[in-house]
């Protein structure tokens, strides 16, 4: 029966429009990371101040941060404070002309991740960020380094004058300070563009995806009245049983498939061409602030887990919403609803801020939600969004099913 | 094999569309005889579990269908007026689908399903896709998932509708050939559908089963007698006007006309044996065939 659902979808031109759709939408990511405008790791500034990008580009990138791996210890970070010191007192750095900038840029390519935390480590406020602070840092303190993520959050959590103190209760202030506190120092630092790009491009595929989606999700329980074959199909002896769960299993398989290929796909090619190093970094050596203590192998699996318990939740409430309404058009609407509600939800009332970060788009983009302060209080403890998110929309998920199943096995053929 | 029909009502809001309706089927084919309206679809879509009557219940060897659910609908075959198909599916894979949410196993339906595409006369066109089909093949293909699991009950709803006269008789024939050993109701509002084949007729109007019975009994149960005469063309109009006229043949001095009448309408007019169309055009009146003019 359900390669029979799956027959319906994929026998029709839209069927097959959809997946072509799809298959774009996973070339494209996978274009993004190796070639496109928006790509972060494969863009590579040689001896000459010119911009390579390509294999190329990875490898020499690749050599350059071998230089710098290790620990994040005392003598790296007085090292990259140095070598930026040195490098800034060269001509080329000194000079007024842009090239010869640039070409100082490309001698700082190996220590710049290093260079970027010292930045964030030694703004003067939690919210100030100056690209050119760590050219005015001499001598660097290991200890002061990374004690003063923590001290600057609790300036700020503290600071009357900034929206930090009233946001958060005081259980909240000491929830993301015991969580700054409890992230584990030194870190360890390697070449991890790979793991960076995955995280940063990775949202397009769930994103896009369930829309591109909803389009055949739609159509599997409101086809059969769009083609008048509901009362031969509801008058059969399983077509409200076993026909309707091969219908909520062929939705869910046809979710499953396109989603994990297309993760996949994504995912290996990008770590094929930028490299699978760096797997076990923390995700502060690129999200300082962030109140998730993983690392970047455990963000992209959080993600993309994430990214497919949103795909499920959406895809299922598209079924129940063609299922009720007996209409694609209604049903395949909602997602971008869903998805771009947080959207005008953001930035109005406190409240409805919080609510739109814990809103099924979430689940979609999370890795922007790990940099994020989006937490809430229930029953007085503290949750961040994936501590309630992934829970909330599984557990919605599972009752859907069994509502979806329930209001099409019930359905009047009048 | 009994399906008792007991009280069966369905409102929608405040309109009944069918009223306490009873009767009971044996094996046998049985002609809802009615016109647009009547309720006819109604009542086999309650009869198919499609819809849930609002009171009274309908009951095989005594055992409530809906109670029944899925061993009810085992039992069933049907064929709605006005079904669609998967566009993009062959009749064979059509067929094949039919035949798993019936739970017939792939072998056996495979089997069926080439031996029903040869008795509806499709076997060369298994391959051919449900959206190219005409009309008349379409009720062809209807009528063969409707007999997949070989169904205790084919209710089969204006399976003639919108089809040319060679496909309704055609279709007629089969509809007789399938009926061995099963309940067969067929409604229509086309008098000869059902007028050979039935073998009970049921007359419904309003909602309710107004007259049942043989087409014999259905034919001596009208109080009127059918009268054939001769008029001039200039008393046509009164004698229409005046009659319930159940035929008007044009002939060069005037017309002929079959009227319905208690008393002879007219010197000279002869009185002639009923038939089914007669009684319906006494039952429904005006109404009578509304739709396209068949009676």
């Amino acid at each position: 029966m359900v390669r029979y659902e799956l027959k319906k979808i994929f026998g029709s031109f839209g069927g097959k429009v959809t997946l072509v759709l799809y298959a774009a939408v996973v070339v494209l990511s996978c274009w993004l990371a190796a070639a496109g405008d928006l790509n972060v790791g494969s863009e590579w500034v040689n001896e000459q101040g010119s911009r390579e990008t390509g294999p190329a580009a990875v490898k020499k990138m690749q050599a350059a941060r071998a230089e710098w791996t290790g620990w994040l210890n005392q003598d790296m970070l007085t090292r990259a404070v140095q070598e930026n010191a040195r490098i800034n007192a060269t001509p080329q750095a000194q000079s007024n002309d842009v090239r010869q900038n640039d070409i100082a840029f490309g001698w700082k390519q190996g220590f710049d991740p290093i260079r970027e935390l010292i930045n964030r480590s030694y703004s003067p406020a939690f919210r100030y960020y100056d690209y050119y602070t760590a050219d005015g840092i001499t001598a660097i303190d290991e200890h002061t380094f990374y004690s003063n993520r923590v001290k600057l959050v609790r300036e700020w959590l503290n600071d009357k004058s900034d929206a930090g103190e009233s946001t958060f209760t005081q259980q909240e202030k000491d929830y993301i300070i015991s969580q700054y506190e409890s992230l584990q120092t030194p870190f360890y630092m390697e070449y991890h563009d790979g793991w960076y790009q995955l995280l940063e491009k990775g949202n397009f595929i769930p994103m896009l995806g369930v829309l591109i989606l909803s389009f055949v999700l739609s159509g599997i329980f409101s086809g059969e009245f769009k083609w008048k074959a509901d009362a031969i199909y509801f008058s059969t002896t399983y077509g409200r049983t076993k026909g309707t769960s091969a219908k909520i299993k062929a939705g869910l398989l046809l979710i499953t498939l396109l989603y994990w290929v297309g993760i996949l796909a994504y995912s290996l090619f990008t770590l094929t061409y930028l490299g699978f190093g760096g797997g076990n970094t923390v995700i502060q050596v690129r999200l300082w602030k962030s109140l998730y203590n993983i690392t970047m192998r455990q963000a992209w699996v959080l993600a993309v887990s994430c990214g497919y318990l949103g795909n499920l939740f959406l895809g299922i409430l598209t079924m129940l919403i063609s299922a009720k309404t007996k209409s694609a058009a209604v049903a395949v609407s909602m997602p971008f609803v869903v998805i771009f509600i947080p959207a005008f939800l953001q930035g109005t009332v406190d409240v409805l801020s919080t609510l739109a970060s814990f809103m099924p788009s979430t689940l979609l983009e999370f890795y922007q939600h790990l940099s994020t302060f989006d937490l809430v209080t229930v029953f007085g403890k503290v949750f961040r969004v994936a501590d309630l998110c992934i829970p909330l929309y599984g557990l919605l998920t599972l009752i859907l099913i069994p509502i979806l199943y329930r209001e099409y096995r019930t359905k009047q053929i009048v | 094999m009994e399906l008792t029909i007991s009280d069966l009502t369905k409102d929608f809001g405040s309109f009944r569309a069918v009223d306490q309706v009873t009767f009971t089927m044996h094996s046998g084919v049985y002609g809802l005889l009615g016109v647009n309206g009547a309720g006819k679809t109604t009542l086999m879509r309650m009869l198919t579990t499609l819809i849930r009557p609002t009171g009274g219940e309908i009951r095989w060897d005594g055992q409530d269908v809906f109670r029944m659910d899925s061993a009810y609908r085992k039992l069933l075959g049907y064929l709605p007026q006005d079904f669609g198909c998967y566009p993009d599916f062959s009749i064979y894979d059509y067929l094949m689908y039919i035949a798993s949410i019936k739970g017939i196993r792939p072998a056996a339906a495979k089997q069926r399903a080439l031996r029903l595409l040869k008795q509806v006369g499709l076997s060369q066109a298994g391959h051919k896709k449900m959206k190219t089909l005409s009309g008349g093949m379409k009720r062809r293909v209807g009528i063969a998932q409707a007999m997949l699991n070989d169904p205790k009950i084919l209710i089969l709803d204006e399976p003639t509708a919108g089809l040319d006269p060679n496909e309704r008789i055609r279709f007629r024939n089969l509809i007789s050939e399938l009926s061995e050993d099963r309940i067969v109701l067929l409604s229509t509002h086309i008098v000869s559908d059902i007028e050979y084949i039935a073998s009970e007729i049921l007359l419904m109007k309003d909602g309710r089963i107004t007259l049942s019975g043989t087409a014999e009994e259905v034919i001596a149960s009208m109080p009127e007698r059918v009268w054939l005469f001769s008029v001039p063309r200039e008393q046509v109009d009164r004698y229409l006007a005046a009659y319930r006229v159940s035929n008007l043949k044009t002939t060069p001095a005037g017309a002929t006309l079959r009227i319905l009448s208690a008393e002879c309408p007219a010197i000279g007019a002869v009185e002639t044996a009923a038939t089914l169309e007669d009684v319906f055009l006494h039952y429904f009146g005006e109404s009578a065939g509304d739709s396209d003019g068949t009676v």
